[in-house]
């Protein structure tokens, strides 16, 4: 039975948390140390892990109504009325091996049995078997007689499972036998692939356990030991790393991030390694199976939304890795975003045009981010001002960008999505050649280094 | 935006029934009392000692209690509190006289004629409990004691290294015990492995400060102190006839080991191999702290140093015979040896032998008038993060660190109580209690930290070195320095 309402919670989610700006904290949200929403947060592991954040929730019930239940519960002498979502609901969202997406309840699981363990945030933590509980009448609840209050698991269900302030729910159904799976992380370099295994990786005398931690833009740190191989060991056997070597790694789902080997080289706080363990445990697919991560005694911290997950392959082409920035300036704030930055961010939203090239007559095709959604969370600017490296500018009114995904700032080009040429590099503004709308007084600005907004 | 109060309300199930109001007349107390089998415990109020039974040693098993009544002989006092269910083991009904008082959150109820409380009753019926170190079959039997009152099935395992055994319990997803017995020392790699949930939200009772800080770790708490062992001086009474003042010093320590005039007898002996025993002397030495504000543990400091030479010196001057703990015990066991240092969990085991032995606390530096400060070590009881039942487990660790018990296991294992003021109890002390308490005043507890086994590991290797002559202080000290920089950065 696959469920509108993930569909809904996908999309809402990809609204809410799509890389609608350059700011940090919306570009980096492929990574799991980063904030997806607002309000309360609830860690979410089973197969894969994942955060069940409160605007989540309102938006879900926002949207499709329907997945709104309440019930009739009496504890400690008072009946009352508790609202929310039904956990099978948000167990949907980790309880598929398969990860398919749009998320889909796994109905016989539930009712072969597994244990769920819900954490509160005081510590107190319960467990009970799905076996014990009818899935139809226990509750994620986010408001009693109409008052909100902190997520909470209520229902007729045990009642050690009423769990207040709910910080976490586990499913016993972590992937087994991670290290003998069929995944292969490849390995290629200038062409030549190397694939392995888990095992294989686990097996190498690079394999380090040590800690680790990353923090996203709202403070957030999440500590780990992590164990996995170095990489800069690794690809040395095969390549000379220096500071100029760019390496690009590619995610399952086809996510894309490429660092520099300065970055990747600087190892004085710990080292750079492809992690597939954590806390001594094999990572599920997401954010596994393999993550990058920088592990060692001092317990190095890199920002969130370097820490590529899902990593199925690194490729090097022997081509120099080369950075830029990004200047954005709305009122007294200016924000500079370097490549990572706004690579996580057209990674995660695609944007794709076909623009029209008058003087060659062609259509040549381009990926990148629509401009609203790269500007979406400032307000109450009027337009924007975009400037290319020479000084050129173009200014477009926010009436005709805003909600409007043919109008991108285009990072890659081409059906194999490469890097714009050195003509154009880094960012250029380009639209559909079928666009709605297309802006007053746009052209096809390349070397786009600065965007102004104007109020 | 819809509001979700005009939300479809999809599901309406029937009212749920978990809630049951209990009542007693004084007469059903006073039969309860009477009929159960768990001892009575000591109770001090109205400026004298009582003997009295705690709620959750009477009354049925509650996950919670959230009003009680109190009809006594002038008055009916209601409570109402979400929580009043946390205080039944804190909570005790003493029987004097033919009358019943209830003390209660510090304020005591006379002349009870009736006791109603509401709340919901235990769900849970069984629970694993997994037990280590000495006194095993002292604690089945309280759990034993517990499980029949309450009518639930408590199993209890011995697992000789339950920490480690947990960790790869869960990592081959095996099935977890709900409560288990631990040393502060495997808090952090526990921690780390997610196997522990963090007791903050316990009330705690009366607990030693030392026993709340050997089980906290990142400002949280994972295990309620239970009870600690702790260093102290052993002398064979046969052999040192003299009376010695529990504030000895080391001088009085190696007088009274020359005045021995048997060279058949060895005059000091402990395992100055590890560093438990170097430690006290470090700190006699004027160290302030076993691990840094960094994380990391100073060796090659100046106490230290003085802490090594004086070891060193004690045994080039022959006063003191470094041996392992089995064989320093057989020795003194034998009559071979004047005095040894040791846990304080062997006199049980001394005393179950019949040999005439005293017990003193570390004896105090002379150089610096401060004593050797022994190390506190704390067994704690944690609740699994994946127990299936926390709150029986939360009422099972309850009874286990309460005062009642507290009362009834230390003296028989000769442990400290992990809760205030139970040594002070008349009629509770024992032998050596008095020792203890001041060793136990001057302690270090033993760090929920990994660096400590590092630490250990490192300093029992070189120690070696150090004793056998061939490494000095300086190089000792110096390579253990370097050997911790490294390991620790590995």
């Amino acid at each position: 039975m696959k469920k509108n309402l993930s569909l809904i919670l996908l999309s809402a989610m990809l609204i809410a948390g799509s890389c609608a700006t350059a700011r940090m904290d919306a570009v980096d949200d492929l990574s799991s140390a980063t904030p997806m929403g607002k309000g309360w947060m609830v860690n979410l592991t089973g197969v894969r892990n994942d955060e069940l954040w409160q605007s989540n929730v309102e938006n879900w019930i926002n949207e499709n109504p329907e997945v709104s239940v309440s019930m009739e519960l009496e504890k400690k002498g008072s009946v009352n009325i508790y609202s929310g979502i039904l956990l099978k609901d948000v167990v949907a969202l980790i309880d598929d091996p398969s990860g398919g997406m749009p998320a889909e309840f796994q109905e016989k699981l539930w009712k072969e049995g597994y244990d769920i363990t819900l954490t509160a945030a005081d510590g107190y933590s319960g467990t009970f078997n799905t076996t014990e509980a009818d899935f139809d009448e226990v509750l994620l609840v986010d408001s009693i007689d109409g008052e909100a209050v902190p997520p909470m698991i209520a229902g007729n269900i045990t009642g050690k499972a009423w769990v207040r302030d709910l910080s976490e729910i586990e499913l016993s159904l972590a992937p087994v036998d991670l290290a003998e799976n069929s995944f292969g992380f490849i390995l290629d370099i200038n062409g030549t692939s190397m694939t392995y295994s888990i095992s294989d990786l686990e097996k190498m005398d690079i394999y380090i356990e040590d800690k680790g931690s990353f923090t996203n833009s709202h403070n957030n740190t999440t500590n780990s030991i992590y164990g996995g191989v170095k990489l800069i060991p690794l690809l040395s056997e095969f390549m000379e790393v220096t500071p100029d070597t760019a390496i690009r790694i590619i995610a399952m789902d086809g996510y894309e991030m490429s660092y520099g080997g300065e970055m990747l080289l600087d190892q004085e706080d710990g080292d750079w390694i492809l992690a597939f363990k954590e806390n001594g445990e094999y990572m599920p697919e997401d954010p596994g199976y393999i993550r990058l991560v920088k592990a060692g005694p001092d317990n190095p911290n890199i920002t969130g939304h370097v820490s590529a997950r899902m990593i199925k392959k690194i490729v090097t082409e022997g081509q120099p890795f080369k950075d830029f920035e990004l200047t954005l300036v709305q009122k007294d704030l200016t924000e500079i975003f370097d490549r990572q930055t706004m690579q996580s961010g057209v990674i995660t939203n695609k944007n794709r045009v076909s623009y029209y090239d008058r003087k060659k007559d062609v259509n040549i095709e381009y990926m990148g981010i629509a401009l609203w959604r790269l500007l979406e969370r400032p307000t109450g600017y009027k337009s924007v001002t975009l400037e290319a490296a020479d000084g050129y500018t173009i200014t477009l009114s926010n009436d005709q960008i805003e909600g409007n995904d043919d109008v991108i700032l285009a990072m890659y080009t081409g059906e194999n999505d490469e890097l714009l040429s050195d003509n154009d590099w880094p960012l250029k503004i380009v639209w559909d050649k079928d666009a709605e709308v297309v802006p007053e007084g746009i052209k096809a600005v390349r070397n786009i280094v600065k965007i102004t907004l104007e109020y | 935006m819809k509001k979700i109060s005009l939300l479809l309300l999809a599901v309406l199930l029937p009212v749920l029934l978990f809630s049951h109001d209990f009542s007693y007349s004084a007469e059903d107390l006073c039969d309860l009392i009477n009929k159960n089998s768990a001892g009575k415990s000591e109770i001090y109020y109205n400026s004298q000692w009582h003997k009295g039974q705690t709620l959750l040693e009477l009354l049925p098993l509650m996950e919670d209690v959230y009003r009680l009544t109190i009809q006594t002989e002038e008055n009916i006092y209601t409570l109402t509190d979400d929580e009043l269910g946390e205080e039944w083991s804190e909570s005790y009904l003493v029987q004097s006289n033919r009358k019943l008082a209830f003390f209660f959150k510090g304020i005591l109820y006379d002349d009870i004629k009736e006791f109603r409380f509401s709340g919901t009753p235990m769900e849970s019926q069984s629970l694993e409990i997994w037990l280590s170190w000495e006194g095993i079959n002292e604690l089945r039997d309280e759990l034993e004691v517990f499980a029949r009152i309450h009518g639930v099935e408590i199993k209890a395992v011995e697992v000789p290294r339950p920490e480690s055994k947990l960790i790869s319990v869960i990592r081959a997803g095996g099935a977890v015990p709900d409560i288990i017995m631990l040393q502060s020392s495997a808090i952090e790699n526990l921690v780390a492995a997610r196997t522990l949930q963090n007791l903050n939200y316990l009330d705690l009772p009366d607990l030693m400060n030392q026993g709340i800080e050997a089980f906290s770790y990142e400002n949280r708490l994972w295990a309620l102190p239970f009870y600690s062992d702790t260093q102290v001086m052993f002398y064979n009474r046969e052999i040192i006839k003299t009376s010695i003042n529990s504030e000895w010093t080391l001088d009085d320590m190696e007088r009274i080991s020359r005045n021995i005039g048997d060279d058949s007898i060895h005059q000091l002996a402990w395992n100055s191999y590890s560093s438990n025993w170097l430690i006290p002397f470090e700190f006699s030495f004027g160290k302030r702290e076993l691990i840094d504000s960094d994380g990391r543990i100073s060796i090659n400091d100046v106490p230290t140093q003085k802490a090594l030479s004086y070891v060193i010196n004690l045994q080039e001057k022959g006063l003191l015979s470094s041996m392992e703990r089995d064989a320093m015990d057989a020795l003194f066991i034998a009559g071979k040896v004047a005095f040894i240092m040791s846990g304080s969990y062997s006199i049980p085991y001394f005393a179950s032998l019949g040999l005439n032995f005293g017990v003193l606390p570390l004896p105090i530096n002379d150089e610096t008038d401060l004593p050797l400060v022994p190390l506190l070590d704390f067994k704690g009881l944690a609740i699994t993060r994946k127990t299936d039942s926390p709150i029986l487990a939360k009422r099972v660790i309850q009874f286990l660190t309460s005062s009642a018990v507290q009362q009834r296991f230390c003296p028989a294992m000769a442990k400290l109580p992990a809760r205030d003021g139970v040594l002070k109890i008349p009629g509770i002390s024992y032998d050596y209690a008095d020792v203890l308490d001041k060793s136990a005043s001057r302690g270090i507890v033993i760090p929920p930290r990994n660096v400590y086994g590092i630490y250990k590991n490192n300093m029992w290797k070189l120690l070696r070195f150090a004793l056998s002559g061939r490494m000095s202080v300086r190089q000792t000290l110096e390579q253990g320095q370097t050997l911790m920089e490294n390991t620790t950065d590995n």
